[in-house]
């Protein structure tokens, strides 16, 4: 069979995301969407303390796999944002949003919530990945395959 | 994960399932909303998982009920459902395959799968339901602002059933005298501030208006209905901050003013006479309220959203009655029309004998020629009575205007005051309009700016 250029656009993909094997496993076709958008600015994320801690810093399907937790999805949909890191882009919303959290769900639901404890903030640069766009303050970043985010953010004081 | 009794079926009996939005989302979604072909609402709710898959309940769920849930006035607990209904637990895995597809009842579900009672919806509001939200947060709005009137039959004659007209004149009792409460509350904070009579006329009428008053609530174990007032569609532009205020908090003035009050009490009563010394006034507002209280076939009771305010009325007695609304007997006079007749008398005046037109005494009758039946006379004042000063106010352009005399009854209106009066003889004509001349003008040299324009003509200065 020839190459086509859908072919080569594909192979070109598989180098370019750091979690590109997520994508094929699920059978993600579409994800990440193409029109998304490479940004630089200042990010805050929730996170573990300390920074180190082998959680921080992983998409959702991974976190689900190193806590053996299957993936919560009722639709294929559901996936591709479960591969990408969630940022926020004020400090004051990621904090407010995370209370919110831990406050409203329920009981059963919490169990996913009592795990991050505190707010992260760096900088995302456009060499980092490709963005979701902004809504209501939060975008999703789905990273590069040279993409490293540990040791560039920091906690913020306190825990949420 | 839990055990749960139920029939193991091959998969959800619904046809062409599709999502419109997830409703509550942390790292995936744990409240999810899907319709089928039908336009039939279901709810996937997250309740458990072990390593291998995640346990999602999902049962119908009426529309109504879903948005009242999302504009946070109901718990999600309501909406689960009943003892002895159906819906469905299963199981998803990692890669979205369902493993087992239960139908069971509500009653087999551990309690710690069922939604906390407290569980409101406190998260962002998918964009997909906003209207109709906001259509539901106007609906909680004015309930948080009725009035509860609960209705029950008087006697056991027809059981617990109560009369169409007794709700009838219910209705229109409280309309009419929430309505002339309004329009007096508005015409006397606007006249200190306005004087473009027909902008306060506007604003009156379109704040006074029976329709404002909306059914938010109907329970038809007895006849229990919320009644409140609607703020969308009245006259945003024409308005005034304070009439703005006043209109939003509209009902609870008028329960406080009005409903909120012993008519059994002297003490009470006075303070009525007293604030509403209008005795017109006070008939249009309190009349109608005392004929449901005084109505022998049904009990009352009416009270707010939150309770604080709960009042049953008792049959009020007569002297009671009569001495706040002693406008009664007039009121009577007034419903029971006169038998008699206009009539224009042609008649011959001696010029040099008869000074003054309208001096015609009973032995001058043989200088009539003819009579005629009439529906219109002259009336005229030139002079303001002002009891209070002890001396009268001549008018430097008196009053002229063309009475109308219908069914018995005297008819006049001054525009320009709006002053509008009715009588059955001249006298009782005369000292109404001088009566009613007196309290405007008393409000005018009071500050009453509205009146300004009218008096600075009457008056000439």
């Amino acid at each position: 069979m020839p190459l086509t250029i859908f072919h080569i656009l594909k192979m070109l993909a598989a180098l370019l995301y750091k979690h590109q094997s997520l994508f094929d496993k699920f059978h993600l076709s579409d994800c990440p969407s193409p029109d998304l958008n490479e940004i630089q600015l200042t990010a805050y994320r929730w996170a573990h303390s300390p920074i180190e801690h082998e959680l921080n810093f992983l998409p959702n399907i991974l976190y689900n796999l190193r806590t053996e937790r299957p993936n919560r999805a009722l639709d294929p949909k559901d996936m591709c944002p479960e591969c990408n890191l969630s940022f926020f882009i004020r400090e004051e919303t990621a904090r407010k949003k995370l209370k919110n959290y831990k406050s409203f769900l329920e009981k059963k639901h919490k169990i996913f919530t009592n795990v991050y404890t505190h707010i992260a903030k760096g900088e995302i640069e456009k060499s980092d990945g490709k963005c979701t766009s902004i809504e209501n303050e939060h975008f999703g970043l789905y990273e590069y395959t040279n993409c490293e985010l540990r040791g560039r953010f920091k906690l913020l004081e306190g825990p949420v | 994960m839990k055990k749960i009794s139920g029939h193991i079926i091959k998969s959800l009996p619904f046809e062409g399932l599709e999502r419109i939005s997830n409703l509550i989302e942390f790292e995936g979604p744990l409240l999810s909303h899907y319709k089928d072909r039908f336009g039939n609402n279901y709810l996937y709710y997250w309740v458990d998982q072990d390593k291998i898959n995640n346990r999602w309940l999902v049962w119908e769920v009426a529309e109504d009920f879903l948005i009242l849930y999302l504009s946070g006035q109901v718990p999600l607990l309501t909406l689960f459902p009943r003892s002895g209904k159906v819906l469905y637990c299963i199981d998803i895995d990692n890669e979205i395959k369902y493993s087992k597809v239960l139908l069971t009842y509500s009653d087999f579900i551990p309690d710690d799968y069922q939604p906390e009672p407290d569980a409101y919806f406190k998260f962002d509001l998918p964009v997909v339901y906003k209207d109709k939200v906001d259509i539901s947060d106007y609906l909680k709005g004015l309930k948080e602002r009725a009035l509860y009137i609960n209705v029950e039959p008087a006697s056991g004659r027809y059981k617990r059933t109560i009369g169409i007209e007794d709700i009838w004149n219910v209705f229109e009792s409280i309309g009419k005298s929430f309505s002339e409460y309004v329009e007096f509350n508005v015409k006397s904070i606007l006249s200190e501030r306005l004087t473009d009579k027909n902008r306060i006329l506007n604003v009156a009428n379109s704040l006074s208006s029976p329709n404002r008053l909306r059914i938010v609530y109907l329970n038809l174990n007895s006849f229990h209905v919320g009644i409140s007032a609607d703020h969308l569609n009245i006259d945003h532009t024409s308005m005034d901050r304070s009439v703005e205020n006043f209109s939003q908090e509209v009902l609870a003035q008028y329960k406080n003013d009005v409903l909120d009050n012993d008519f059994s009490s002297t003490e009470d009563i006075n303070i009525l006479i007293h604030k509403y010394s209008n005795e017109d006034l006070r008939k249009k507002i309190f009349n109608p309220i005392i004929d449901i209280i005084n109505n022998d076939n049904i009990k009352v009771n009416i009270a707010d959203y939150t309770k604080t305010f709960e009042k049953s009325y008792s049959r009020i007695p007569k002297i009671e009655r009569d001495k706040l609304l002693p406008a009664k007997s007039k009121r009577d006079t007034q419903l029971t029309k006169p038998d008699q007749e206009l009539m224009v008398a042609y008649v011959i005046a001696d010029k040099s004998t008869d000074q003054t037109q309208g001096s015609l005494f009973p032995k001058d009758m043989n200088r009539v020629l003819y009579f005629k039946s009439a529906d219109t006379f002259p009336f005229e004042i030139d002079k303001i009575i002002q009891p209070s000063l002890g001396k009268d106010l001549p008018l430097a352009s008196p009053i002229k205007i063309e009475g109308t005399f219908d069914d018995g009854m005297f008819f006049l209106s001054y525009e320009p005051l709006g002053i509008e009066i009715s009588a059955t003889n001249k006298k009782q004509l005369e000292e109404r309009f001088n009566k009613a001349l007196g309290e405007l003008y008393e409000a005018y040299i009071g500050g009453a700016i509205i009146y300004q324009p009218a008096f600075q003509k009457l008056i000439g200065n």
